[in-house]
């Protein structure tokens, strides 16, 4: 907070410095509007809503309305001031300074409130029936219920972002600059907060929870041009923070949901349990960005540009560490009148620490069959190295008629694209005479390559109208998705541990022989756009334009994914008579997909 | 969604100006259906809440009921300017944003309403 009262002070300087220049210039100008009001709002039924972005807390009060628009300068400065102040949680305010004297700078504050829904959770709420001695349906014991300890809670996260930015100019280097930077992001509130006990959803329980969220970033740089070479560089720290301590709140004893029993059988399969742990916690964390850019003119030649970028993030919570390193190269060449061809070379690796996650045993009781070790070496999907590859090219096939070509090759390699806690494999082993067997996963890793073509034309019709027409293929060979993630084969065979009294083939149970590849992601797409306008008459023009998209995945193993979009939209501007405006407009957007639905039974 | 915005000079003091949003969003599931295996026999009621046969426990056709998402939002806003003199400007304005929630489920009933009065003057220099 301190760094942002230094800035606005510098701010506030700077906005007294401008007319003391003016003053000493002579022939200074202020032009500008100044508006001054009020307003006042009342709502009926839930304004949540409908008022998603308005403060909802100065309802029925007069509040004062008040927008400052000016610009002004001296022969020798420019600046330009806008206040905008609505009510305490929306308003804004932004400074912008250029000088002769090699300096500029450029000042903002923003701030808005977001209302957020309440999540009522009514809809878990069931139970099982039982068949009593008399065979009449009686309530059985296993339930899903819900607890909402805030009820009547109102959701809202106020936003605030400040920026300031100053640049000083090097008058002994052709377009020398050196600059600096701060900006703050904060994020405050309360938002609803959902835990789930243990059996996954069979209790939901809902909190307020405290939302005192802040970023912090610092940006620093100097770029020049000598002779040919244009070269920068910039340095880029950013800084999160969570103020707040993460809420707690008990988890139960671990036991079977209607006798309480079991507790060794139950209790072997949790990490935890009878015990009060923090839950959505949001760790500190601090990004350092290194950019060197050059650029070189070669004249008739055209223009090559280069860049490399060094990223390194850690999560101050686990002392986990990313790093992202980057290499990206163009070139852009005029081949004659008609035609300029434009190539991009790009190619990053994406590293994060691997993390062992230790647990206890599985069934450690249960010696015979049970007492696995599912210790795991996660490896993060976010791990990658990626090259990419772009040839642009443009074709000026007559006045006012061009005709553009470009192909995009990405490939994409990752260690483990998904990588699941344990595989359930059906050896006939163990646990269980039918037998699968809990083992740790290996990540599923694999690598994606997409080709992206694209063509587009556009042309102008005469002066009064213009159009153009764009369709894009691209085709994805092994698209990121989740392997296993969904559809079981019920367990099979005699004797199954985990079949007592269900009939054959009717248990299903979660994470064991999933089977199903799910992802909505395409391995094919079709894009077509239209759009154009076109001047009716002096006094009226139209603009419409139309997108359809159609993609499809059928590399997947239980189902065939879709996905069709069609957006049509027209505008019509037209002006009757000198004194009547009118803007029409209308657009809808149209999506439909599919996906594969496997249900979990309630109850295994 | 459908919009308009009118401006009128109705003389050189008196303008009026209009805007309006007429915004509709829908979304549902399919209804579908879950095979079973076929040893599951046809002819016994699983509960009373499925009536008919045990396969009508295991009935997902009305799972698009649930998940249905139905809004209807209009927004209007009427105003007048008036010119006091080359610099200044009063004005006034009404605006009304109407939000119906056809298909009330997770988030309880949003239907709701808000009406926001507005005056001031304008300067210009």
């Amino acid at each position: 907070m301190h760094k942002r009262i230094l800035l606005m002070t510098i701010a506030a300087l700077l906005v007294c410095w401008a007319p003391v220049g003016m003053a000493d210039d002579g022939g200074g100008f202020v032009t500008g509007t100044a508006t001054a009001g009020a307003h006042i709002s009342d709502s009926t039924d839930n304004p949540v809503r409908v008022g998603e972005y308005v403060n909802l807390e100065d309802f029925e009060d007069v509040m004062a309305d008040m927008v400052l628009d000016l610009f002004g300068g001296t022969p020798n400065t420019l600046y330009t001031v806008g206040l905008t102040y609505r009510d305490n949680s929306t308003k804004s305010i932004d400074f912008n300074l250029w000088t002769k004297n090699y300096i500029s700078a450029d000042f903002g504050y923003d701030s808005f409130i977001h209302n957020m829904d309440h999540d009522y959770l009514q809809n878990m709420q069931a139970k099982e029936a039982s068949v009593d001695a008399d065979g009449n349906f009686v309530p059985g014991g296993k339930q899903i219920y819900h607890t909402d300890n805030d009820p009547m809670g109102r959701y809202f996260i106020q936003y605030e972002k400040f920026h300031g930015n100053v640049k000083v100019d090097l008058p002994f280097m052709e377009g020398g600059q050196v600059y600096g930077g701060y900006g703050e992001q904060t994020r405050s509130g309360f938002k609803q907060t959902m835990t789930i006990d243990h059996c996954a959803f069979c209790h939901v329980e809902s909190n307020a929870q405290r939302i005192d969220q802040r970023t912090e970033t610092w940006t620093a740089g100097i770029k020049g041009t000598v002779g040919k070479a244009s070269v920068q560089y910039e340095y880029t720290s950013r800084d999160y923070y969570d103020h707040t301590g993460a809420p707690e709140r008990r988890w139960l004893n671990a036991s079977h949901p209607v006798n309480g029993g079991s507790e060794e059988e139950f209790a072997s399969r949790d990490i935890f349990e009878d015990v009060t742990l923090p839950y959505g916690q949001s760790a500190d964390s601090e990004k350092d960005v290194h950019n060197v850019a050059m650029k070189v003119d070669l004249d008739r030649a055209g223009t090559l540009k280069g860049s490399y970028t060094h990223t390194k993030s850690t999560n101050d919570f686990t002392n986990i560490e990313g790093k992202v390193d980057a290499f990206s190269a163009g070139y852009a060449v005029k081949l004659n009148p008609n035609w300029r061809l434009t190539a991009r070379f790009l190619t990053y690796e994406d590293k994060v620490d691997d993390y062992f996650v230790d647990l206890p045993n599985f069934r450690a009781y249960d010696t015979t069959y049970g007492n696995l070790d599912f210790d795991w070496n996660r490896i993060s999907a976010a791990n990658r190295t990626v090259t990419q590859g772009d040839v642009n090219l443009n074709w000026k096939l007559a006045k006012r008629k061009h005709l553009n070509f470009s192909w995009r090759l990405q490939v994409i390699d990752r260690d483990a694209m998904a990588q699941n806690q344990t595989n359930y494999i059906f050896d006939g082993i163990n646990p269980g005479n039918d037998g699968a067997t809990l083992v740790p996963s290996e990540p599923y890793a694999d690598k994606t390559t997409i080709n992206r073509l694209k063509l587009r034309y556009n042309a102008r019709l005469g002066m009064k109208g213009n159009y153009n027409f764009t369709y894009t293929y691209t085709n994805v060979d092994k698209p990121y998705m989740n392997p296993w993630a969904g559809c079981e084969h019920s367990l099979q065979g005699t004797g199954s541990a985990h079949t007592g009294g269900a009939a054959e083939g009717r248990v299903y149970y979660y994470q064991r022989q999933r089977y199903g590849n799910g992802t909505n992601m395409p391995s094919q797409a079709h894009q077509f756009a239209l759009r154009g306008s076109y001047q009716l008459s002096p006094r009226t023009s139209i603009s419409a334009f139309a997108n359809y998209a159609h993609d499809k995945n059928d590399d997947l193993n239980v189902y065939e994914y879709t996905r069709d979009m069609f957006t049509p939209g027209i505008n019509l501007w037209t002006a009757p008579s000198d004194r009547l405006l009118f803007t029409l407009g209308w657009d809808n957007m149209w999506v439909q997909s599919n996906a594969n639905m496997c249900p979990p039974f309630f109850d295994g | 969604m459908f919009f308009v915005n009118a401006n009128l000079t109705a003389s050189p003091k008196v303008s009026f100006f209009m805007e309006g949003v007429y915004t509709t969003a829908k979304g549902s599931f399919d209804p579908f259906d879950l095979p079973l295996p076929d040893d599951i026999p046809a002819d016994v009621a699983i509960s009373p809440d499925h009536v008919g046969d045990s396969k009508g426990a295991y009935d997902f056709t009305g799972i698009g009921d649930y998940s249905d998402l139905d809004y209807t939002t209009l927004e209007g806003t009427f105003g007048v300017n008036y010119k006091l003199d080359q610099r200044a400007t009063l004005y006034g304005s009404v605006n009304v944003v109407d939000l119906q929630d056809d298909q009330t489920y997770v988030y309880g009933d949003l239907t709701g309403n808000i009406v926001t009065y507005a005056t001031g003057m304008t300067v210009g220099f």
